[in-house]
């Protein structure tokens, strides 16, 4: 080579490495806002809460240094052993049956050759999901109440004496998950569509070729092409229902007693009733690194299960 | 046309903004609890006599008092404060152990010639409650008690006498039984003797009165829970749902107001009340209704809560906002809010005047003259949590899943505990 080619190629790498820096500088420029936003509300209370979480404070007078007190208090509570307890079971409750539900809704939508009952059934499932939970609960709190509210008007109607729906430790929690089901089985179903969409119609042919019937080929054929799409609905669905709040904190206030009394609507009660803004933070940080280690956990599970074509 | 309009518009704004911020009006904060019509229109004849301050009204929803103040407190913390605020007898000691408000002493020395009539004019207990460690921190706009509502189309179907000031827990069992009935044959109850919803000011306490007992002692130190005469208190209420049959079963998460609507409905006979349902029974165009004591039982003592306005701390104009306390203990303001079917005034002469009796109730003059009667709310500065641990098992004791002597005991455990941390 040259001098005047090595030059040439110098100064071409130079120039694609200013090139490089630029879209880089630029790539970052795209992302500040979102970042910014991340840092501000997301990572910023977060580290607030795991520092607050060695605190009592009362938002009024100045945070006093407690140390592992919280911690401490928190293992102590006789109450909260059945409210995590309460959570869990509302979690694996819900969440089991949107899948199953959706799954079985979205394989029967996908089978509707009808383009007309297609839409129709699409909207009908999705609906629920656009209105607020809490303008559901408000509407549901009056037609599930016991001696006044239109369901158990039906229910009297079918000889069966009225439910308790709110006002019983045995159904109140039965009639939460019943409303979150309701809610947002929808979404669940809309994912479950769009991943049957995206299975190859060669696979259902090859394996119809091959002899399969519908079960055969559903469960050789949709339910592994689905995993990834089973898989997001587990992670997001388990997350999101560890951290209900809105149907026992509009409905129940918990009650009666504990029996519908959730992790996230106690710590609001100690956080912004009580003012114990240390304890809460302290329950805050335990939810946080509960649901981080059961999400790392269905990822390291997901690699034996997960299939991505 | 249109771009005329704007332009006009947005110079009209500017030199409206310019001329408050140059002639020195001051804007005050007042937060206030629900709807903010009534505080609106005060706050308009307010300004028209003091131009230099205008109110601006913010109303915040809850359904109980520890809701109203949990997110007054939060706005404090959050560097957004009110000026002034509708702080209860509930709140107070709170938010004055909080040091959120200020004594109001200095400002009632300097202006007593002019607040001369209403400390005349004014009940000593509706000024008492507001005093803490030997300090006024509110003077008394409004206040309730507890009443009964009867509904009069409803005894009357029933061929009931309405009720007498003596009447007592035997008479109101026996009337509820007689009134509640499946009128379709569906095996359904429809009209029911006494509605009541889980309540600490309107619906538990009243009745642990009417026992002989009380939440706490009579300086809110310790809880009276384990007296045997407050529990009876709670199987009583526990007794109407499922042994007398004439009350349904309260739900949680709804406040008093779900006993409205079944009234106004002719689907019940009592539910219990201050003054404050009377602007829902008005609104709803219902006048059949009158009022009396709760029934006598062991006594017949009277629950009341005052409706103070406190200054806060952190207000960068109390002056301002003291001005506008003082016109709240005014004939006119408080006349003007009693007419609108507030509350009780604070002042006697508006209680008896054509204010108070421009609306139904008839027998309204039984407000006032209760005071004699009346023992102030158990207000501690732990109020929000007592009231959020009392509800919780008085609901479990009325729906059942605990036994009244079992959700007291809990109850009492868990508030004494309260109270020992403030006396450490």
């Amino acid at each position: 080579m040259n001098n005047k080619e090595g030059e040439f190629k110098l100064s071409r790498a130079v120039s694609l490495q200013r090139i490089r820096k630029k879209e880089i500088a630029q790539a970052y420029l795209f992302l500040a806002p979102t970042l910014a936003g991340f840092f501000i509300f997301i990572l910023g209370p977060m580290a607030a809460a795991m520092g607050l979480a060695f605190f009592d404070w009362n938002l009024i007078s100045p945070p006093t240094f407690a140390a592992l007190h919280n911690y401490y208090v928190i293992f102590s509570d006789p109450r909260v052993l059945k409210i995590i307890w309460n959570t869990l079971f509302f979690t694996i409750v819900s969440v089991g049956v949107k899948l199953v539900l959706a799954l079985l809704l979205a394989l029967g939508v996908h089978s509707q050759i009808s383009r007309f009952s297609n839409y129709f059934l699409r909207t009908t499932i999705f609906s629920p999901v656009v209105i607020s939970m809490a303008a559901a609960s408000v509407m549901l709190g009056w037609m599930l109440n016991t001696d006044f509210g239109i369901v158990n008007h039906f229910v009297r109607k079918l000889g069966i004496m009225p439910i308790k729906w709110l006002t019983s430790s045995t159904w109140s929690m039965r009639s939460i998950i019943l409303i979150d089901i309701w809610k947002t089985i929808g979404f669940y179903f809309i994912v479950f569509l769009a991943g049957l969409h995206n299975i190859p119609k060669e696979f259902y042919e090859a394996a119809k070729v091959d002899g399969a019937n519908a079960w055969h080929q559903f469960w050789y054929v949709s339910l592994p092409g689905l995993t990834p799409t089973l898989f997001f609905l587990l992670v997001i669905g388990l997350s999101s229902a560890l951290q209900v709040f809105d149907q026992a904190y509009i409905l129940t206030r918990g009650g009666p007693g504990d029996s519908t009394r959730v992790l996230v609507y106690y710590l609001y009660e100690h956080g912004f009733q009580y003012l114990n803004m240390g304890y809460a933070s302290t329950l805050a940080v335990v939810l946080f690194l509960f649901v981080l280690i059961l999400t790392i956990f269905q990822f390291r599970l997901g690699r034996f299960w997960v299939f991505y074509q | 046309m249109r771009k005329f309009v704007i332009a006009i518009s947005s110079i009209s704004l500017m030199l409206m903004l310019i001329f408050n911020y140059a002639y020195g009006v001051k804007v005050i904060r007042f937060v206030t609890w629900g709807d903010t019509a009534m505080f609106d229109e005060l706050g308009g004849l307010f300004t028209k006599k003091r131009p230099d301050i205008k109110l601006e009204v913010i109303g915040v929803p809850a359904i109980s008092w520890g809701e109203l103040f949990d997110k007054m407190k939060i706005m404090v913390a959050g560097g957004d404060p009110p000026d002034i605020a509708y702080i209860a007898i509930e709140g107070t000691q709170l938010f004055a152990e909080g040091g959120l408000i200020i004594p109001l002493d200095k400002y009632i020395e300097r202006d007593k010639e002019e607040l001369k009539d209403f400390f005349s004019d004014a009940h000593p207990k509706l000024i008492e409650v507001f005093k803490y460690k030997g300090y006024q921190y509110s003077l008394p706009f409004e206040w309730n008690n507890m009443v009964i509502f009867y509904n009069q189309n409803v005894l009357d179907d029933a061929g009931v006498a309405y009720p007498v000031k003596d009447w007592t827990v035997d008479d109101f069992i026996k009337v509820g039984q007689k009134v509640s009935k499946d009128i379709d044959g569906d095996g359904k109850t429809d009209i029911w003797g006494y509605h009541f919803s889980v309540q600490y000011f309107a619906c538990l306490v009243p009745w642990m009165f009417l026992a002989g007992g009380n939440v706490l002692n009579d300086d809110w130190t310790q809880s009276r829970l384990d007296d045997s005469k407050t529990i009876d208190a709670v199987k009583l209420l526990t007794d109407f749902v499922w042994k007398y049959k004439i009350s349904p079963l309260p739900e949680p998460g709804q406040g008093w107001g779900a006993c409205v609507a079944p009234f106004v409905n002719n689907r019940a006979a009592f539910f219990g009340g201050g003054r404050w349902p009377v602007a829902s029974l008005r609104d709803a165009n219902f006048t059949r209704y009158d009022v009396q004591y709760m029934p006598k039982w062991r006594t017949q003592n009277v629950i009341y809560g005052v409706g103070g306005y406190p200054i806060f701390k952190a207000s960068k104009n109390p002056d301002e906002a003291w001005e506008f306390a003082k016109f709240l203990t005014t004939y006119e303001a408080q006349a003007y809010a009693t007419k609108r079917g507030y509350s009780i005034p604070g002042r006697r002469s508006v209680a008896y005047s054509d204010s108070m009796f421009y609306l139904p109730p008839k027998n309204a003059r039984i407000y006032y003259e209760s005071l004699d009667l009346a023992i102030p709310v158990p207000s501690p500065p732990e109020y929000g949590r007592v009231e959020s641990v009392l509800m919780r098992e008085f609901s479990s004791a009325v729906l059942r899943e605990k036994t009244p002597e079992a959700a007291m005991a809990a109850a009492h455990r868990e508030i004494s505990d309260l109270l020992k941390a403030r006396r450490k």
